[in-house]
């Protein structure tokens, strides 16, 4: 936080100071769970914040939490590639070329427009699949309970989430939801 | 190891496949660094992961009580669909001296630290449930319901049975009730409503005003009904609209005293009504006995006690076999009413 207030004291930024405020203790988190070292991912979310500070706000944002996640984790690549590399190049010169956050539906009520297709989505899927998606996923309920109710293993509780995860995403996206692109390789 | 039926070429499939993996709490170093591996290699897998991790979050943002609470009761409708209501399990469950109702289960939600949990009965039971807003729920016999709120909204799923809501005053904050497809929107009031296992809804107004409403589907136009003090909404899932009559809405809950108000209903009616208490099956076979009509207040813990007692008034007699109650015809006697 501390290189956020320095460049905020010159230059308030009120919306990256927001996003911070509001989702930065998440993606601290997270970015632990994907990088396992409390000391990368507090780099990469400062680095992330200063590019998103040099960058600007983007002039249409729907998500605002989805694109500081999306950055943070193309930067967390760039880090640890630039430490494994331990190259002395400077800072940006990759960075720079990816700032574009990947394009997100036009209008919040489309999204939501989606959304309300989620249901009948979920309706196609196998039931063990819908079961597995829906409690762990939307609810919220615990990974091992919700296999052992089922009498399934842990391995092929994943196996479900990620079959049902991938058909939602397929299907929402055919409505216009999600980043776009995301599946050109 | 990444599964076999995630294609090679799918950057997004497997991207999700180690998000799923990273978040499960049961990665051992060595899958981790396989995935540390994988995500390096390849610029194109750095972006598809960073893709999918944004596709999460937005997904998780999009995720209104709303939508949460018809999923959950896409689940309960599954295991109901999945699993019939085995009369072996119930009386096991009732053998395992569940005296009082049992909290199912809670837990903090991932998104937005609302809090979800999820309240029963057995059958025969009935139960007061307090929300974190101050509202009550009375939970009558073989109910499942599911509190969604937080500190945005307040939401409840009737995943099965019947609830009687008394709404704390809040305009700032709509009181939300989702029944399968429908929603109750409230501000403040008391209003009952009944899932029945038919598939049918009723929702009983007794203070306030409350709007039911379904949104549109596939194969569905939407609704709106707004009910007033005193009265009943009757739907379907196919219904078109709710039929709205006029009713005393005190009758609709005096499942709340333990009794049942039959209103010139026909015998059916008030065996449909017994049996919700019971796990003894009521059988009543002879045809005679569908044009008898009943207009009574039964007490419905005890079946066998209330139809011995309807016995005086209405043409039947009752046999009681084990887990079995059984009407039959009785001639009118002398003694008729």
């Amino acid at each position: 936080m501390g290189t956020l207030a320095r460049m905020t004291s010159q230059e308030p930024d009120e919306f990256l100071v927001r996003l911070v405020r509001e989702h930065g203790a998440a993606l601290l988190k997270h970015l632990g769970t994907v990088l396992r070292s409390l000391s990368d991912a507090e780099d990469v979310a400062q680095e992330t914040y200063a590019k998103l500070h040099r960058l600007g706000r983007p002039k249409t944002l729907l998500d605002p939490r989805a694109w500081l996640f999306t950055a943070a984790i193309r930067m967390a690549a760039t880090h640890l590639k630039r430490e494994r590399r331990r190259s002395m190049e400077p800072l940006d010169t990759e960075a720079e070329q990816v700032p574009d956050i990947a394009p997100l539906p036009e209008a919040h009520g489309m999204a939501q427009d989606a959304m309300r297709h989620l249901e009948a989505i979920l309706r196609e899927l196998p039931p063990q699949q819908r079961a597995v998606y829906v409690r762990y996923r939307i609810l919220g309920e615990s990974r091992k309970e919700i296999a052992a109710q089922l009498g399934i293993v842990l391995n092929t509780f994943d196996q479900h989430l990620c079959k049902a995860e991938a058909r939602c995403r397929q299907r929402l996206a055919a409505r216009g939801l999600g980043p776009q692109g995301g599946e050109t390789s | 190891m990444i599964p076999s039926f995630i294609n090679p070429d799918d950057h997004r499939g497997i991207a999700l496949w180690w998000i799923i993996r990273l978040t499960a709490d049961d990665m051992g170093e060595e899958e981790y660094q396989e995935f540390r591996r994988w995500w390096l290699s390849d610029p194109r897998h750095s972006e598809a992961f960073a893709v999918e991790t944004g596709w999460r979050q937005q997904f998780q943002a999009l995720l209104t009580p709303e939508i949460r609470a018809r999923c959950a009761a896409l689940c309960a409708e599954q295991v109901s669909a999945g699993k019939p209501r085995s009369r072996r399990m119930i009386q096991y469950a009732i053998a395992a001296a569940v005296v009082a109702a049992t909290v199912i289960g809670g837990f903090v939600l991932r998104n937005g630290g609302s809090v979800s949990q999820s309240y029963a009965t057995q059958t025969g039971q009935s139960r007061t449930v307090t929300f974190q807003d101050g509202s009550v729920a009375y939970l009558n016999t073989r109910t499942r319901i599911r509190w969604l709120g937080g500190t945005q909204e307040r939401h409840v799923a009737l995943l099965e049975g019947e609830a009687l809501f008394e709404v704390a005053p809040d305009p700032a904050h709509a009181f939300h009730v989702s029944v399968d497809r429908s929603e109750i929107r409230v501000l403040g009031t008391r209003f009952n409503v009944y899932r029945k296992p038919s598939g049918e809804t009723l929702v009983t107004v007794l203070e306030g005003t409350v709007e039911v409403r379904r949104p549109a589907d596939a194969q569905h136009a939407s609704w709106r009904q707004v009910l007033g003090k005193d009265q009943q909404a009757t739907y379907s899932a196919a219904d078109a609209s709710p039929v709205v009559r006029q009713t005393d809405a005190l009758r609709a809950v005096k499942w709340r005293e333990g009794a049942a108000d039959i209103n010139n209903q026909p015998l059916s009616e008030a065996i449909e009504e017994l049996s919700r208490y019971t796990d003894q099956r009521i059988v009543a076979a002879d045809p005679r006995l569908r044009s008898i009509t009943i207009n009574a207040i039964l007490q419905v813990h005890n079946a066998h006690e209330s139809l011995t007692r309807l016995a005086k008034v209405i043409p039947i007699a009752v046999g009681e076999n084990q887990n079995v109650i059984t009407l039959t015809y009785r001639e009118p006697a002398i003694s008729q009413r």
